[in-house]
């Protein structure tokens, strides 16, 4: 059994210590994912909060059928698209099927950008369909549904982030 | 490197930011704590009443006995119709739709029972119905008030559909004791 299985047994049974122990071990992650479609610090912080106390609400569901960091991984993009949706729908349908140009929004200070920076970057419409569909995998389809655009538009946007992207990396 | 390279190089290095974590500059832990144990405090509070009305349940268990008998008759007025607690779970609504259509029934056919045989319903047993009805209303009322707390929660959802169970037997039982003494008289 890993470690990250027995520190989940524990604090199914009420462990704080060993959910902290998990907090510890993959907080990284969760944080990363949603500074990646949030675009802010502060704003990712509090929701990489909101994130752990749903996992902690949400353990005794947890069978073991994916890891851990699978699982909490899946109720960070779930928890953070789900607050936020109507105001991407906005951000993401700004860009539109017919594909307004994001080409005037301008690359930072015009240096070669590292590629976590280079994202971060990115306008929040063309982040986010990237992060989810590059990043985390997510099929146009399911783009689209989760953030209820069509998926025209998600291909769009992840056109334009790309080639936004390989420009700022330079 | 090509520019169909550089494409796939990108796309590849994307993948694998999912894998890398961003440390935030604060530590966030003192916040999740203390969220979590107050969620934990609110959630004891409701656990309380759920104990007190699990344990209520077995009081009422224990005097769902009839002690019939005597001459003199007394009015039943059945209690007032339940309503579902809010933001119940589908399966809730439809233990409390089955049980809200038995009580009915069951309501009724005591209703026209006694309205025929007023002289069935002995001073000792009325006492006992009210006793158990009381009981009954004190559980549920409790459960009610935990659900409220923790809304769709399996335990005390589940406890609850067991004291609509509960009720129904009485009102059975009651029923099947009234048709027996007329039967006996």
């Amino acid at each position: 059994m890993g470690h990250d299985a027995l520190l989940v047994g524990r604090a199914k049974r009420g462990d704080l210590d060993a959910f902290e122990e998990l907090y510890r071990t993959h907080v990284g992650r969760v944080f990363g994912l949603c500074r990646r479609l949030l675009g802010d610090d502060a704003e990712a912080e509090e929701m990489t909060q909101r994130v752990f106390i749903k996992a902690w609400e949400k353990l005794a569901g947890f069978r073991g059928a994916s890891k851990f960091s699978t699982w909490l991984h899946r109720i960070a993009v779930n928890q953070t698209v789900s607050e936020k949706r109507s105001r991407w729908s906005r951000d993401v349908e700004s860009l539109g099927d017919e594909g307004e140009s994001l080409e005037t929004i301008p690359a930072p200070s015009g240096l070669r950008l590292d590629l976590e920076t280079a994202v971060m970057s990115l306008p929040s419409g063309a982040r986010q369909v990237l992060v989810l569909h590059d990043v985390e995998g997510y099929t146009h389809a399911e783009v689209a549904q989760m953030l209820g655009v069509t998926a025209g538009t998600s291909k769009a946007h992840l056109f334009r982030a790309r080639s936004l992207l390989r420009e700022r990396l330079g | 490197m090509t520019e169909n390279d550089r494409r796939h190089d990108v796309e590849r290095r994307l993948r694998e930011l999912s894998l890398a974590g961003v440390e935030p500059e604060r530590d966030l832990w003192p916040g999740i704590e203390s969220e979590i144990r107050a969620s934990r405090l609110a959630a004891g509070t409701a656990r309380r009443w759920l104990v007190a009305a699990a344990g209520i349940v077995l009081v009422a268990a224990a005097v769902l006995t009839f002690r019939g008998g005597g001459s003199e008759s007394l009015e039943f007025d059945p209690p007032a119709a339940r309503a579902l607690p809010a933001s119940s779970s589908p399966y809730l609504a439809e233990a409390f739709a089955d049980y809200d259509r038995a009580r009915e029934e069951l309501r009724r056919a005591l209703g026209r029972r006694l309205a025929a045989y007023p002289e069935e319903l002995a001073p000792s047993l009325a006492a006992a119905i009210e006793t158990n009805m009381a009981v009954i209303d004190e559980a549920m009322a409790n459960l009610e008030r935990a659900l409220a707390e923790l809304p769709r929660d399996e335990e005390l959802e589940r406890s609850l559909v067991a004291l609509y169970e509960h009720e129904l037997r009485l009102l059975e039982e009651l029923s099947a004791r009234l048709a027996g003494s007329n039967v006996a008289s």
